[in-house]
């Protein structure tokens, strides 16, 4: 094979985000829902580097960087929700949580 | 001032009132309300002398109601304009004359009503929409007055709405003038079709001037413009076949009788055939059916008062039969003396109408004759008022009604269409006419008194007997306008005021082949068989009656079921209830189960329920879970992907 | 050769873990898959010559987030019988199969214009790129732009991670019932 790393990983990137995208749609538990949102952001930080090394810059892993602050901030928000709903509701599907139905 | 102010003062004055005493002054006193109505009327009435005084006719245009310019290279332009001329000029003083009177007599008459500037509003707007009747230069204003008079009466008559048989007489009212608005409508278009305008005078210039084929061509069309006004004249003045609203109408406060069913709204379609004279001369066959049909309406109204019992009800009778009359001298080409009886028809039916509400209201809203009699004593004025206009409707020689009503007896036996059979019957209504009234009033005001109450009967205050003075004074000398020329050997004044209007009416009938003209000998043949029928009628009735009214009782069963018959206003009621509003309402049941329900309600309802159905359908897709809405992204995803990239 | 079979190998067990842990029942056995596959990202950074990505990437994803979750998910003590598989209904199973030829489309036929080709226009406007002298000091080069050209987007951050940490102790404290104050 005659594809390069950092294309490989780019394609790698993007079955890791579908993975992390049909994670989503397909399960109810908010937990799991949080660690696919988690796969997604992998994959893009996957994204991100495997561009920078075919580019020949640091461009893309200083984003990366920044990617994963702003993935943290997001975890620890969504975990401190879970926390609260789960308090108030006593139930971790998504689908009870229907209020805005419409 | 000039004529135009005066013209233009006198149609917006009493409009003005009306609306000044509907926003300004509903909390006021009756007193203050009648004033405001009656001075305007009243003022109305002085500008209409000044302007007959000046003899002139008048032309005003206030502004173009329709200007519709290059049509088919044609102009069509209907003005809101009025005109005066020695017509309009005599039904002015008429109108606002007697109107005055009677807003006056009314002040008293309601003085216990609450509310009451609506009765004088709807007086107002009536002597307004009247004036516009009058006063229209060219049919479209003329109808919009028509069918003003047309509301007013409707409104007036169903005053006393609370009682539901008082709605439904105002609203037979105004079907019946409907129909006959329907007539004047009919005939409108025509008109324009034919002459290319709807203006009195335009009309009259271009018939002198067409050549004579023109009327051979269009003598179909010529006289469906008679017979669409004749039905428009049956309808507002109560003829055959069209009669039936005025004696319900008599639910209507006494003065509203007065005005409306006595002296003007039942004359408008006197006027209208007096205006469109010269189209309706046209046709022979109009003639004779606007003829015949005043004829037997004068008798069939005769002798159904004969039998009632209601003193309004008698009188309202009485005035179909003499509109009758009125119709009957405008058949036979006699149009001024049709004026001339509703000049003097005017004078003492309206004092008829407020003597019979004087003493309506001192007996407390009592009604049947039956229960009346012996007020002379009580009651002088009205009773004097009432027997002098009683004189002047039989035909009395001396009173006003003797000449009016003679003129068209002698114009029916030789008038340029008239006929000995048309005098016949008007002779015959003459007798029946004095037997009835001369019932009445003895039966009310003579004799012994039958009332429940007698001893608090009196004499209401002088708002109440001034004009009932007023008009029997009137009423005893205003046949001067239309003394016969047998008496002073020259025109009377009617024929001779009215000639510049009537001119080429005359001139056509001049052409028609008729009987010979009336010497002096026939005349006063006539004249003394009628008088002498009369006096005989008048005699019979004191007789009959001299007791009260059980003496009438032999009378009426040596006739038997006749006499149950014409009790019962010869059933016309029920006839046309049972060929006409029953398979009407029987359409409309139809119409409205079938499809009304069905078809409109199916679609205004299921419009809705598509609606419904499918926003069910689609509001479904706001679950309200992430999920689902992360799948929704998806798919739009997805989408964009095969569109863009394939 | 073998730097390319390893991250072969390596992407392949990352993205075939990933499908494990989502299947899986229990969330504390999802959260260690999790670890795992941030595990063999960082060894393919690292592979790749990003070094300093991967320390970071197990530091602070590994280290600090994951720990997190498995915290969080001890935390919610769920009780064992409401824990269920995943459904997957045969309308997913479509979207599944749609959305995977799709990635697969986009990823071979449509991304390679966009991934080899610098595109000018964005040239024009960018600064000049800094190549690095030598690929074996990844940290220095990362930090020569870190705190030079993306200081102000550094410095935004910080303060969004201070955001972070205010709201979710705000948001994950117990509701406090108010009581009445008797004094002002």
């Amino acid at each position: 094979m005659s594809i390069s790393l950092p294309e490989m990983g780019i394609y790698f990137s993007l079955l890791l985000f579908l993975v992390g995208l049909l994670g989503i749609m397909l399960r109810k538990n908010i937990i799991f829902m949080m660690l696919a949102v988690e796969v997604m952001l992998n994959a893009a930080n996957l994204a991100f580097v495997s561009a920078s090394v075919l580019t020949n810059t640091i461009d893309g892993q200083v984003i990366m960087f920044f990617v994963m602050a702003v993935a943290a901030c997001e975890a620890g928000i969504g975990l401190a929700l879970i926390i609260s709903l789960y308090r108030a509701r006593n139930t971790l599907e998504a689908d009870d949580l229907r209020i805005l139905r419409g | 001032m000039s004529n135009v102010t005066l013209l233009l003062l006198i149609v917006f004055v009493p409009f003005a009132a009306a609306l000044i005493n509907g926003f300004v002054l509903r909390k006021a006193r009756i007193g203050i309300v009648c004033a405001v109505a009656t001075l305007a009327v009243f003022f109305s009435f002085i500008c209409s002398v000044l302007l007959f005084v000046s003899n002139s006719v008048v032309n005003v245009n206030v502004f173009n109601l329709i200007s519709i310019s290059s049509f088919n290279h044609d102009t069509f332009v209907v003005p809101f304009a009025f005109t005066v001329d020695r017509l309009s000029s005599l039904f002015l003083l008429v109108i606002t004359g007697v109107g005055s009177l009677i807003h006056l007599y009314s002040g008293e008459y309601m003085s216990h009503e609450k509310r009451p500037y609506r009765f004088f509003v709807y007086l107002n707007l009536f002597i307004f929409s009247m004036l516009l009747l009058v006063l229209g230069s060219n049919m479209f204003v003329t109808f919009i007055g028509w069918e003003g008079v047309g509301v007013c009466s409707y409104l007036l008559i169903g005053y006393w709405f609370e009682d539901v048989a008082n709605s439904m007489a105002a609203i037979k009212a105004f079907l019946f003038n409907r129909i006959g608005d329907a007539g004047f409508l009919i005939a409108m278009f025509l008109s324009y079709s034919l002459f290319r305008s709807i203006q009195y005078s335009e009309i009259a210039n271009t018939l002198g001037h067409l050549p004579p084929q023109f009327f051979s061509e269009n003598a179909t069309s010529i006289m469906l413009i008679g017979f669409g006004l004749l039905l428009g004249v049956a309808g507002k003045s109560a003829q055959i076949p069209l009669y039936t609203w005025l004696p319900d109408a008599m639910a209507g406060p006494t003065p509203v009788s007065a005005l409306i069913h006595a002296a003007t709204m039942v004359t408008a379609g006197i006027y209208l055939m007096n205006r469109t004279s010269f189209i309706l001369v046209q046709s022979h066959v109009v003639m004779a059916s606007i003829a015949i049909i005043g004829a037997a309406t004068a008798l069939l109204a005769a002798t159904i008062g004969l039998a009632q019992n209601d003193i309004k009800k008698v009188l309202a009778y009485s005035t179909c039969s003499q509109l009758g009359y009125m119709v009957l001298a405008c058949g036979v080409g006699a149009f001024q003396y049709g004026v001339s009886h509703v000049i003097t028809h005017a004078f003492f039916k309206a004092c008829l109408f407020l003597g019979a509400g004087s003493v309506i209201h001192a007996l407390h809203h009592e009604q049947d004759i039956r229960k009346m009699g012996g007020l002379y004593k009580k009651m002088p004025i009205t009773t004097l008022t009432f027997v002098i206009a009683t004189l002047a409707i039989i035909g009395f020689p001396g009173f006003s009604g003797f000449f009016s009503k003679d003129a068209i007896l002698s114009a029916a036996w030789s008038g340029p269409y008239g006929h000995p059979a048309l005098w016949a019957v008007g002779f015959v209504t003459a007798g029946l006419t004095a037997f009835y009234m001369l019932r009445l009033t003895w039966l009310v005001f003579f004799g012994e008194c039958r009332a429940e109450h007698p001893t608090h009967i009196h004499e209401t205050n002088f708002v109440i007997t001034l004009p009932l003075l007023v008009l029997a004074i009137l009423s005893a000398l205003g046949g001067v306008i239309v003394i016969p020329e047998v008496f002073t050997g020259h025109e009377n004044f009617i024929t001779q005021f009215l000639h510049p209007v009537l001119e080429q009416a005359q001139a056509v009938m001049a052409s028609v082949p008729r009987a010979e003209h009336n010497n002096a000998a026939v005349e006063w043949y006539l004249m003394a068989a009628s008088t002498t029928l009369v006096i005989v009628s008048a005699l019979c009735a004191i007789f009959i009656y001299r007791k009260g009214p059980e003496g009438g009782r032999k009378f009426a069963n040596a006739f038997g079921q006749l006499y149950l018959l014409v009790r019962d206003k010869w059933r016309v009621d029920e006839l046309y209830a049972a060929v006409i509003v029953r398979p009407l309402s029987r359409i409309a049941d139809f119409l409205y189960s079938f499809v009304d329900r069905f078809f409109i309600e199916g679609i205004v309802n299921g419009t809705p329920g598509v609606l419904y159905a499918g926003t069910g359908i689609t509001s479904n897709s706001q679950t309200g879970m992430t999920r689902s809405y992360l799948k929704f992204i998806f798919i739009g995803i997805l989408l964009f992907a095969f569109v863009l990239f394939i | 050769m073998l730097t390319q079979a390893s991250f072969f190998i390596l992407g392949l067990c990352s993205v075939f873990l990933s499908i494990v842990m989502l299947t899986r029942k229990w969330p504390v056995t999802a959260a260690m898959l999790l670890i795992v596959v941030m595990m063999m990202l960082a060894g393919m950074y690292g592979v790749l010559g990003a070094h300093f990505s991967a320390v970071s990437q197990i530091l602070v994803y590994a280290g600090a987030i994951m720990v997190v979750f498995v915290f969080v998910i001890m935390l919610l003590n769920i009780p064992t019988n409401e824990l269920r598989y995943g459904r997957v209904t045969l309308f997913e199973w479509l979207l599944i199969f749609f959305g995977v030829c799709i990635a697969v489309l986009l990823g071979t036929r449509v991304g390679q214009g966009y991934l080899m080709i610098e595109s000018t226009a964005a040239r024009a406007h960018a600064r000049a790129p800094y190549y690095p002298v030598s690929f074996n000091e990844n940290v220095k080069n990362v930090s020569s732009l870190l705190f030079t050209d993306y200081l102000w987007a550094f410095e935004l951050v910080s303060f969004l991670i201070l955001a972070a940490i205010v709201g979710s102790v705000v948001i994950a404290k117990k509701a406090r019932v108010n009581h009445v104050n008797k004094s002002s």
